[in-house]
């Protein structure tokens, strides 16, 4: 932990001032057919400053931590600033200032394993998965975790320190039939280091049994009808619904550039069985995927109800848009590298489960898909939304009938949302999110089982 | 360089059988436009040292971003320990390409009050032109990178470069009515020209406010051509060169296995890597693997010239290293204006951005088409929305019906304008 080092830096700051010392660690292994082609290791460290004066920022990094360094980056930084102030006109105010102090420590209390366990456990799933399923093309495991520690100390009084580790599994398995390919992943992990999530090979041969059923039953499988249908987004898929086409489109920078969801704040944008959160630590009193609990601004992360029984209540927000929305900052200002500034991002974004249960909701479909595993999924401006499904089966009179090959499903978010007819009483939270947006970051997200009208990109 | 010396010396003495290390210095000046205001100064200056080494044919690599002692000292030590504990693969080694060469081309020509006066400039005239466009961010930044390599069998390589790069990305809004997102990003020699003239910038922003008049296609589903923009090309050829990379040749799932110096895609289509163009504002000299880069052919007029493995990709499949790892694209120009390609399309759309998944391995691809035109008998009809068009990504550039003249400048590719025909397209 460096807060007293950074603490000593205090006295230089004359303006508004964060002073951030924060290290990401990455581990990457990665087995395809046996041969281990990774094997590798990341650290980027170091100390950023950023300075606030007549509404512009200066921002300066340096991966060197001594008094020198900081001194100079925090002097750059304000030179930044005033640089630009003297080009521009723009003073919207004071941002909050409300300290806060909090340590946060997700490390594991187990004694930290060698590389070579690590990798004798991908060894062991892939001597699983290659001897009893011979007829594999290729099968690939991809362990990558990473560790994101920072301290940060502000002119107003923050003083806090965070280790939030994520460790996650990507499993790959590809075969050929009639000599076309196919593939099926699945991602396993999220929050905490290897040590507390992969203790056991044996925990996870049920998972590569059930890819591999899947995998084969897309092989046989049909291809879906293109065109406009009622299908049920599994728990899988919400979740990337409730992040990629509604959250971004409530950003709060997004929405001050004239997002779709900037004319409908309390209005109707769903039916009223939908509730969507952007939760920042917790849920259901455990800690979510990604916890975030005080932002690198220095605001003490809340909830965001995004919408309330199917009517838009708020947008997720920083110091800045808070001022100029005239609201409260809500703890959404993240950054990804210590040499990042912080940006408006979600960090655990949710659709809130329901009543129904899946069967019910199968039961209830005459003609459409059960969309079930995706790979992807891009979002924009109109709320017009993309996900690939790589998983699914067709349903026929209330019964799942043939599983499907990959297609796309797409819809305007704000029109398909006002189609949700039924919600699973389930919660599924996805852990391996890596959200784009100037910078990488990690999320997640979550949601139940949701019935709902979507385009179908099919043959 | 004496620094990347004692650490191919300190891995040695600790117990490498071969080693490399590479250092990258990145100095970087960033400004960014938001929400109409010129609003963040960035800079940044960043170090990169890797490591790597093998003992007894097993690997081991390690990233750190300092480069005092006693950080070096802890790295090697903890990659020596994961090297040891790796896994033999007789295809481990160091690019025993030995060469010395040091490659310069630095200008050192920041200047941040020319990029403030090219930023503002951008915010005026495109607020100007287009009332209702809006851009929603913009970044200009100045970026000079310093590159150093060296291996335990004398390969010795050193870089430097500097270039500006510019990105934006915007959308049309007219009452309540949003188009899609659109943007594009340009890497530049220098700041003699105003950013809004660059590359395809005046297409896309018109682009953005004629989509705010989007239709739904009146015909549901049909099958027919496809234009494809630069801007657009450039992202596919992604998903196409994936297939010569590393990662499918080695798992021995790439549509191309066992076709080099095959005809595998249409005649018409020729397409090269060229890390030292003198057209392109990027250079990319030599890679992390140590081996230097090389304009060459890719497909030449359909047949597969090179894959794009690096060096261990090339000693694990028993074929040749890459020219490049895929950098600096260009694809050769083709005999067509845009307007007689759009006069050829019986029914079809532009697809001026694609927004959909990785295809599956076979190929097939669908999603959306955004930012798109619908085409009827050789008229490019209205602007669409909400269309998705699904089809099979070898297919596309096995049945090429034309290459523009015309070609986009990005500074790290050169892109024309593709026709390719039997397209599913589909509306609500």
């Amino acid at each position: 932990m460096k807060l007293d080092y950074l603490k000593s830096f205090k006295d230089l700051f004359a303006d508004y001032t964060e002073l951030r010392w924060q290290e990401n660690t990455n581990v990457f292994l990665k087995l395809l057919n046996g041969t281990l082609i990774e094997n590798g290791k990341r650290t980027v460290g170091g100390v950023s400053a950023r300075v606030y004066k007549d509404g512009f920022f200066g921002f300066a990094s340096s991966p060197l931590s001594d008094a020198d360094k900081i001194k100079e980056i925090v002097r750059k930084a304000g030179e930044n600033a005033s640089l630009l102030a003297g080009l521009g006109r723009k003073d919207i105010g004071k941002l909050a200032q409300e300290g806060h102090e909090l340590i946060k420590d997700f490390s594991t209390v187990k004694a930290r394993v060698s590389r070579k366990e690590m990798i004798d456990f991908l060894r062991e799933l892939d001597n699983y998965t290659r001897s009893k399923y011979s007829d594999l093309k290729a099968s690939n495991f991809v362990l990558n975790s990473l560790d994101m520690e920072k301290n940060l100390v502000t002119s107003f009084d923050t003083y806090a320190y965070t280790m939030v580790p994520r460790t996650i599994l990507v499993i790959v398995m590809t075969i050929e039939k009639d000599g076309v390919i196919y593939d099926y992943y699945d991602v396993i992990g999220g929050l905490g280091q290897y040590e507390d999530l992969f203790t056991d090979p044996e925990n996870f041969y049920g998972q590569i049994d059930t890819m591999y059923k899947r995998l084969r039953e897309k092989a046989e499988g049909i291809y879906p009808e293109a065109g406009y249908k009622e299908v049920i987004l599994d728990s899988r898929i919400s979740g990337i619904l409730a992040h990629e086409a509604i959250g971004h489109t409530t950003e709060a920078d997004f929405v001050k550039s004239g997002s779709i969801a900037r004319d409908y704040l309390n209005e109707r944008v769903a039916t009223e069985i939908v509730n969507l959160v952007d939760f920042a630590a917790e849920y259901d009193n455990k800690p979510c995927p990604v916890p975030v609990y005080i932002d690198d601004e220095g605001t003490r992360a809340e909830d965001v109800v995004i919408i309330q029984d199917g009517i838009l209540k708020n947008y997720m927000n920083n110091k800045e848009l808070a001022l100029e929305f005239n609201t409260s900052p809500t703890g959404n200002a993240r950054a990804y590298t210590f040499s990042d500034e912080p940006l408006v991002r979600m960090r655990n974004t949710a659709i809130l489960p329901g009543e129904n249960s899946l069967e019910e909701m199968i039961a209830s479909i005459e003609d459409g898909y059960y969309f079930i595993d995706t790979n992807n999924g891009q979002a924009d401006a109109t709320s017009e939304f993309m996900f690939g499904v790589t998983f699914g089966y067709e349903i026929k009179n209330g019964k799942l009938g043939r599983a499907i090959k990959d297609t796309t499903i797409s819809g305007v978010a704000f029109d398909v949302l006002k189609t949700v007819s039924m919600i699973s009483n389930e919660m599924y939270w996805s852990s391996g999110g890596m959200c784009g947006k100037k910078q990488m970051i990690p999320v997640g997200f979550g949601g139940p089982a949701i019935k709902c009208k979507v385009n179908i990109g099919g043959k | 360089m004496e620094l990347l010396d004692k650490c191919l010396a300190l891995l040695k003495e600790k117990g490498a059988d071969e080693g490399e290390v590479s250092l990258t210095h990145v100095q970087n000046e960033e400004m960014e436009l938001k929400n109409g205001n010129i609003d963040l100064l960035r800079s940044r200056d960043e170090y990169y040292l890797n490591l790597n080494a093998i003992i007894e044919k097993k690997r081991a690599s390690i990233q750190i971003n300092k480069i005092d002692e006693e950080a070096i000292a802890e790295a090697v030590s903890e990659l020596i320990h994961n090297a040891e504990n790796s896994q033999i693969d007789e295809a481990n080694g160091v690019s025993d390409q030995v060469q010395e060469r040091d490659f310069n081309n630095c200008k050192d020509n920041y200047d941040p009050e020319l990029m403030y006066k090219r930023l503002e400039n951008f915010n005026k005239e495109v607020t100007a032109a287009y009332p209702d466009l809006v851009l929603e961010g913009a970044v200009l930044e100045y970026q000079k990178r310093y590159n150093y390599y060296r291996n335990s069998k004398g390969v010795n390589l050193s870089s430097n470069h500097d270039n500006y790069f510019f990105s934006t990305s915007f959308f049309g809004r007219r009452n309540r009515e949003t188009s899609s997102m659109n943007y594009t990003g340009i890497a530049l020699e220098n700041l003699d020209e105003e950013l809004y003239e660059l590359a395809s910038l005046p297409y896309l922003l018109r682009e953005s406010v004629e989509h705010l008049d989007a239709r739904i296609i009146d015909n549901k589903k049909f099958t027919g051509d496809l234009i494809i923009t630069p801007d657009c090309l450039r992202s596919i050829l992604y998903s196409l060169l994936s297939h010569l990379g590393n990662d499918m040749l080695i798992a021995g799932t790439s549509y191309f296995k066992d076709s080099l110096d095959k005809k595998v895609l249409d005649g018409k289509f020729t397409l090269k890597t060229e890390p030292v163009s003198d057209l392109l504002a990027i250079k990319d000299y030599y890679s992390g693997d140590g081996v230097v880069n090389r304009n060459d052919y890719i497909f030449a007029e359909g047949v597969l010239k090179n894959y794009l493995l690096d060096f261990y990709g090339s000693r694990k499949t028993g074929l040749q290293r890459g020219p490049s790892l895929g950098s600096n694209l260009v694809v050769e120009a083709g005999d067509k204006s845009i307007a007689e390609m759009v006069e050829s399309v019986e029914r079809g759309i532009i697809l001026a951005r694609f927004s959909g998944g990785q295809p599956a391995s076979n190929g097939d691809f669908s999603g959306v088409a955004k930012n798109s035109y619908y085409v009827e008998d050789g008229e490019i009809k209205y602007p669409i929305k909400e269309t998705m068009i699904s089809g099979n990504l070898f297919s596309l550039f096995q049945n090429i019906m034309g290459i523009s003249k015309d070609r986009i400048n990005f500074g790290y590719s050169l892109m024309p304008f593709l026709h390719a025909k039997e397209i599913v397209v589909s509306s609500r």
